[in-house]
């Protein structure tokens, strides 16, 4: 899922900035999608298609609904009045917080109430729009009753996360609009200091360099928090997060924390037969969280995750960050005191990278770097790397024929290549292959850190959404910041929290299977003795003796390579 | 076509004897083992001797350094066993792997043998476009075993990937009917397309997929990192050369099939 800084929900209605009687509005709207990867002529083509597709629902309008990020900020303002402008079609584009828009989707697929035309909805739902019957299916519409509504150049190959949005059955049902991934950020700068170098050797016996495990990730934490303590005249921290009880807490944890810590299986996407989550899978279907049905949710692992969070977040991070939630936690390491933050969300590149912030170099370029996150001491190769989603547009069935046909050609703009690019290096949140190889971006490169380099590796589909093993994401999501908020506020122990945790994932897959229908409906299997789930393949990994290994570092400019030269198949 | 046993035993005769245990004079340094697959045009059996693009291209760069090279043509899949097991010296037409993850075992010049990318192919009759890995829903793909595709490729449980020994394997099982597509370099399918007479009956997906390069990795067991430098500057400037060009002309191979798409 993706957060950003809380702005004051608004809704944009867009409204022709040109009068009757002026200009092409084609003519006026286009230059200002420069660059693009597409010629002038080929842009003017494709954005005069969709007036053309677009005629017979002229003077109509609708209404749709995405969250709060730089990249949907630019689509209410910029892109729903140009498609209105060109189309005819009036767009209000709300922008509310993704809490409330997933709330408000999972309302309107499973009661009906219709609160949009169409959803910017995190491909982390896939398992949940691929059980419920409520998502239109977009494989079939577009070769359906959306037929004449598709735009031909809209390549959908083109698109890096259109696996996310693919149901295991084969069928697509969402399309790409906003990507990000979570990754490590450091501050090189500090990192490339000689003299805080020959500290960190000489006080943890390796080089200070990018951690590879959380053993390094702590030292690295607390050397900068307790050992070095200021830097140019200021305190600094090694380490931030947040760990407010509020729903973002438990983003901070389904967003593959667990299983970069190690609970889970081997297996892409997600593990089998145990994923990130913890869930148990036999075949689709889920049967159970807990350990004692098998599954991962409450095992040593996840208490180990559960516990380094909780520690670090309590003697490495600034004072009252226990305190914040995700979107006042956001901006806190482009203040300049933060060393590292080993669970960053590449959606702040754009705030990160803005002009005058002490984490930027005064032309602009960055202080700091991003890299792969390190694991934990139960991670072992093939498991889940890191997390990345997609913010995708997502209709469904039970909204009006025509309205379902108005709000994909709104889609479709928003992402179509005559816009896509300009839209890419406003918010940061690539989606098309075309843009990220574009030149525009080879030159922006060098102001993101690394980010283009992630993009640009084949490397970048090991981060993973959440899969289609969640068969109820917005049910289940509830269940973990109230339990984890009871070992944040210190009502609970990691232990207890996630075996109160694990019981109600249980009892969720439970009433889940009660709505659900098919062979991939949620069906708990029974509670097994110790002895017998732990003769489960894939069973929870028992308690490590030295859950903090030595810590291995590496140099930043080693591990881009890993990026850089990815390479073919063969 | 497979590598027959008898090919096997004639060209990976000295296979299981690594070149730094033979005894030779300091002056002449015994040739490198190295190992490819069929890979026709870059490389490709010619009277029972291992020929092709890439073997010439590699004797030709390495000559110029004074090595000398015996290159067997070995499945993929066994060539690589053979790299782990330390007989070889290197492997020709090789790629750093999705996460770069090769380079721990084998040293890598700077410079590329090629750019590379893979088409799906497809019977003419049964027209194919491809749009997205959902585009594959019920198909069969062939595909070679033990190469490193996507994950998302490979964990994708709507579609069937065939395994096959080498590429003129799969397009021969798309031609029989065995499978739907076959996922085969751009290269190497067009140059067999061309040389079986296949064009009317097959053709190809123009999608790019799987786009990387391919280098000539050396073995760091064997003390080659300073050989890849070496080997990658000659590379370079050989490139730059007519002869290079004319090598190209002279297999047939179209520049634009090997292009590598920027870092």
């Amino acid at each position: 899922m993706q957060r950003r800084p809380a702005l004051a929900a608004c809704a944009a209605l867009s409204l022709a900035p040109w009068a009757q009687g002026a200009r092409d509005p084609i003519a006026h709207w286009a230059p200002q999608f420069q660059p693009s990867t597409l010629s002038a002529r080929a842009q003017r083509e494709e954005l005069g298609w969709f007036r053309a597709a677009a005629a017979p629902f002229r003077g109509q309008s609708i209404r749709v609904v995405s969250e709060i990020i730089d990249t949907h900020e630019y689509e209410a303002k910029v892109l729903a009045p140009a498609f209105s402008a060109i189309t005819g079609i009036q767009v209000q584009h709300d922008l509310l917080p993704e809490g409330e828009v997933v709330r408000r989707i999972r309302e309107q697929m499973l009661k009906g109430t219709p609160h949009y035309d169409a959803y910017v909805n995190d491909s982390d739902l896939i398992g949940t729009h691929w059980r419920y019957d409520a998502t239109l299916v977009l494989s079939d519409w577009m070769r359906g009753e959306g037929r004449a509504q598709t735009l031909p150049t809209l390549d959908l190959k083109d698109f890096i996360g259109l696996a996310f949005c693919t149901a295991p059955d084969g069928d697509l049902y969402q399309l790409p609009d906003q990507q990000f991934a979570n990754l490590y950020w450091f501050r090189k700068d500090w990192f490339s200091r000689p003299d805080l170098q020959r500290r960190f050797q000489v006080r943890y016996g390796y080089r200070l360099g990018v951690p590879l495990n959380w053993s390094a990730y702590e030292d690295i934490a607390e050397f900068f928090t307790h050992e070095v303590q200021r830097l140019d005249g200021r305190r600094i921290y090694g380490h931030m997060d947040y760990g407010k009880r509020d729903p973002s807490l438990g983003w901070r944890f389904t967003d593959a924390w667990l299983s970069m810590a190690g609970q889970g299986s081997p297996g892409y996407p997600n593990g089998l037969p145990v994923d990130e989550w913890g869930i148990r899978m036999e075949g689709c279907r889920p049967v159970g969280a807990s350990v004692a049905r098998g599954g991962g949710t409450n095992s040593p692992a996840a208490r180990y995750a559960l516990e380094r969070y909780l520690d670090w977040l309590r003697r490495f991070a600034p004072p009252g960050a226990a305190e914040l939630d995700f979107n006042q936690a956001g901006p806190v390491p482009g203040q300049g005191a933060i060393a590292q933050q080993i669970f960053w969300y590449s959606a702040f590149t754009a705030a990160m990278s803005k002009p005058g912030l002490p984490v930027n170099h005064a032309d602009g370029r960055p202080k700091w770097r991003v890299a792969p996150s390190p694991h934990g001491a139960y991670w072992q190769s093939g498991m889940q790397r890191g997390y990345q989603d997609v913010g995708a547009w997502t209709l469904l069935k039970r909204t009006p024929l025509a309205r379902r046909r108005m709000a994909w050609l709104y889609a479709q703009f928003c992402v179509c290549k005559a816009v896509s690019l300009k839209k890419s290096l406003t918010g940061l949140t690539f989606v098309r292959e075309s843009d990220i190889r574009s030149e525009a971006m080879s030159r922006l490169a060098p102001r993101l850190g690394g980010l283009v380099e992630f993009y640009r590796s084949p490397s970048r589909v090991y981060w993973t959404p959440t899969g289609p093993n969640v068969p109820d994401y917005p049910e289940l999501a509830e269940l973990w910041w109230q339990h984890i908020g009871a070992a944040t506020e210190g009502r609970q122990s990691p232990q207890q929290a996630l075996d109160a945790l694990a019981e109600a994932m249980d009892a969720s897959l439970a009433q889940v299977g009660r709505s659900q229908f098919g062979p991939c409906a949620p069906q708990l299997r029974e509670r097994l003795p110790e002895a017998e789930w732990r003769a489960l393949p894939g069973a929870a990994q028992p308690r490590l003796p030295n859950e903090k290994p030595p810590g291995r570092t590496i140099a930043y400019e080693r591990l881009l390579r890993m990026w850089q030269f990815g390479s073919d198949a063969k | 076509m497979p590598l027959s046993r008898r090919q096997t035993l004639a060209c990976g005769a000295t296979l299981g004897f690594p070149a730094a245990a033979a005894p030779q004079p300091a002056a002449t340094p015994a040739p490198l083992q190295l190992a490819a697959e069929v890979f026709p045009p870059f490389s490709q059996w010619v009277q029972g001797r291992a020929e092709g693009l890439d073997c010439e291209l590699v004797r030709a760069v390495l000559a110029g350094l004074g090595r000398g090279a015996e290159i067997q043509l070995l499945p993929w899949k066994r060539a690589l066993l053979e790299l782990e097991r330390g007989t070889l010296d290197g492997v020709i037409g090789i790629s750093r792997g999705n996460l770069n993850e090769r380079e721990e075992m084998l040293a890598f010049p700077e410079e590329p043998l090629a750019g590379s990318h893979s088409h799906l192919y497809f019977r003419v009759e049964q027209p194919f476009a491809f749009d997205g890995l959902f585009t594959l829903k019920g198909r069969s793909v062939a595909v070679l075993a033990g190469y490193q595709y996507p994950p998302d490729f490979m964990a994708a449980a709507y579609f069937r990937r065939e395994p096959s020994a080498t590429h003129e394997q799969s397009l021969r099982k798309l031609l029989a009917r065995r499978v739907d597509l076959a996922l085969v370099h751009a290269g190497v399918g067009e140059h067999l397309l061309q040389r079986e007479g296949w064009q009317r009956e097959l053709a190809a997906d123009p999608t790019p997929l799987a786009p990387g390069r391919l280098y000539v990795g050396f073995a760091r067991q064997r003390g080659h990192a300073l050989l890849a430098q070496r080997f990658g500057e000659a590379l370079r400037r050989y490139k730059a050369q007519p002869a290079y060009r004319a090598l190209l002309a002279r297999y047939g191979v179209r520049p634009e099939n090997l292009l590598a798409a920027p870092l």
